[in-house]
């Protein structure tokens, strides 16, 4: 099923639209993204890449200069709301922030649940969603 | 997550962050958050005696041991969870 979802920052600066069907329903709770999300785990839903435009204003990029395939984190300059991640394993997929979604009910609950390494006393692995240490391959 | 440390104690180290502010509210919080990567270091609460800090930008995250209470919890999604022991309040109590 093809889905136009929709969705922007906080401040309403930046707006975008993702065109296709969902990819991938993840909860992160590594390290990084505790940083992203202010310290719970991170949601985000994968959807093509061919699909997505922002449609509003321009986000401000951040990637590691300190790794050879950093990720890339867009954010919006003004009020500081993460919108998505381009990760290099998955080229044709971007990884967008379900809180920023106009509709967030549309993600339902996560496929998997990720770098549970890294995971804090208080995140939460329900039972019935597979976990995994890291990215599995 | 966050953890609310006193006003008289807190300050930057290094850098400035940006901040942002509705200017659709009376009385707004000011965000605070890093210009280069974004990520959100604290709010500052008007009329509020304490800095809410993000749990994810302490070098201990451990120190926060989980959360008190879960405010605003009339607006959660069905996936997000309430632990046991966490005291729920559907909006900020007053």
């Amino acid at each position: 099923m093809t889905n136009v979802l929709t969705g922007g920052c906080y401040c309403g600066g930046i707006r975008y639209q993702a065109e296709g069907t969902p990819l991938l329903r993840v909860e992160c709770q590594c390290r990084e993204c505790q940083h992203v999300s202010g310290g719970a785990a991170n949601l985000v839903i994968g959807m093509p890449k061919e699909g997505f435009t922002y449609t509003k204003g321009t986000p401000k990029p951040f990637a590691r200069a300190d790794l050879e395939t950093p990720r890339t984190r867009d954010f919006c300059p003004k009020c500081g709301t993460h919108l998505l991640t381009h990760s290099p394993p998955r080229p044709n997929m971007v990884m967008v922030k379900v809180g920023t979604l106009d509709d967030p009910d549309i993600f339902n609950k996560p496929d998997m649940i990720i770098y549970t390494k890294d995971a804090q006393s208080w995140h939460h692995q329900p039972e019935g969603i597979p976990t995994y240490p890291e990215m599995p391959s | 997550m966050f953890i609310a440390m006193p006003k008289a104690g807190f300050k930057y180290t290094q850098g400035e962050p940006a901040t942002f502010t509705r200017d659709d509210l009376d009385t707004p919080v000011t965000r605070e958050f890093c210009p280069n990567c974004g990520t959100h270091l604290a709010t500052n609460p008007p009329g509020f005696p304490a800095m809410v800090v993000k749990v994810g930008s302490m070098d201990d995250p451990t120190e926060f041991d989980g959360p008190d209470v879960a405010l605003y919890v009339s607006e959660i999604p069905d996936y997000l969870h309430v632990a046991d022991g966490v005291t729920p309040f559907d909006k900020m109590p007053g």
